[in-house]
């Protein structure tokens, strides 16, 4: 009897796992906006290094409208191909749109007015990009992406205390290492658990 | 002796299917037939039979729509269907408690 009834137990609790899985994060987001953004920061570093003659607006502007038209793409193909609707997917849909406002605010109303200097506008985006990941790992309940906030709130230390351009330099590759690498590995377990939920 | 009365468990979720939609149920706000049929390995006749019975035992309802001319059913866990689905996982491990100490009180 009690081998029955703890198996009844497992069984409910292991399909509640699963199907808790099948709600997570793909991780193109992160790839997309990753690659996107350290293009923009790599150009405009170069062309500030080699002294190119090009407004580095031009590829901030390019990269940021492909990164809201392929995000407002996505959004909408995903959710009508949707077979669930989790509150803990909408939140963090939410909080990733609303986050992605504030750091738009930050870029363009801050450099208009001069109010944030140049070089402080990625570790201001770094501390908010912080946020977004520690409470997306909450609510999956994934140890990568809370470690991911305290990488990019450290990276936001260290920016702040980089002078000059190199601070876009140092946005790059912080992109690459926490916000590429990451999505490709979400993106790779992502995979995995569609391929065993075809299987 | 053991004080946990067996009419307690009910009998609209003690099936393992119906069990095992109600598990998918609580973790999502809500799931179309599709995502239920892979996830509680059952066939569409099978399936469509248990969810009527929770549906008339008002622990889940559904809504129908049309998505590109296709018919979508979303089944949704309801209040009831929620408070029902805790207290039987818990009257299980109050019965599995109780089988335990029976059992400890025998070899004791």
């Amino acid at each position: 009897m009690n081998a029955n009834l703890e198996s009844e137990i497992l069984f409910i609790k292991k399909i509640m796992n699963e199907s808790r899985k099948s709600a997570l994060d793909n991780g193109k987001y992160y790839i997309l906006w990753g690659v996107l953004i350290s293009v923009a920061c790599f150009a405009n570093y170069f062309n500030n290094k080699l002294s190119l003659d090009f407004n580095p607006n031009y590829f901030w502007g390019v990269c940021i409208l492909t990164g809201w038209i392929f995000s407002i793409i996505w959004g909408y193909k995903d959710s009508k191909k949707a077979k669930t609707y989790s509150a803990g997917n909408k939140t963090v849909s939410a909080l990733w749109a609303s986050l992605g406002i504030a750091m738009l605010v930050i870029v363009v109303a801050g450099k208009v007015s001069g109010s944030i200097s140049y070089a402080s506008i990625s570790p201001l985006i770094a501390a908010v990009l912080g946020v977004g990941y520690f409470t997306s790992g909450v609510m999956y309940s994934d140890k990568m992406l809370k470690l991911m906030a305290f990488c990019w709130w450290g990276a936001s230390i260290v920016m702040f205390n980089i002078s000059g351009v190199e601070v876009l330099l140092a946005n790059g590759i912080f992109l690459l290492a926490f916000q590429v690498i990451p999505g490709l590995i979400l993106f790779s377990k992502w995979k995995k658990e569609l391929t065993v939920v075809e299987a | 002796m053991s004080n946990f009365d067996y009419q307690q468990i009910d009998d609209v979720l003690h099936s393992r299917i119906r069990t095992a939609i109600m598990a998918v149920l609580v973790t999502v706000e809500e799931a179309e037939f599709t995502f239920l049929k892979e996830k509680v390995n059952a066939t569409d006749g099978n399936l469509s039979v248990h969810l009527r019975k929770l549906e008339e035992a008002g622990y889940i309802n559904v809504k129908k729509s049309f998505m590109e001319r296709k018919p979508v059913s979303r089944y949704k866990i309801t209040i009831k269907g929620h408070k029902a689905f805790e207290a039987y996982i818990e009257n299980l491990e109050k019965l599995l408690n109780n089988s335990k100490q029976q059992k400890n009180g025998k070899t004791d």
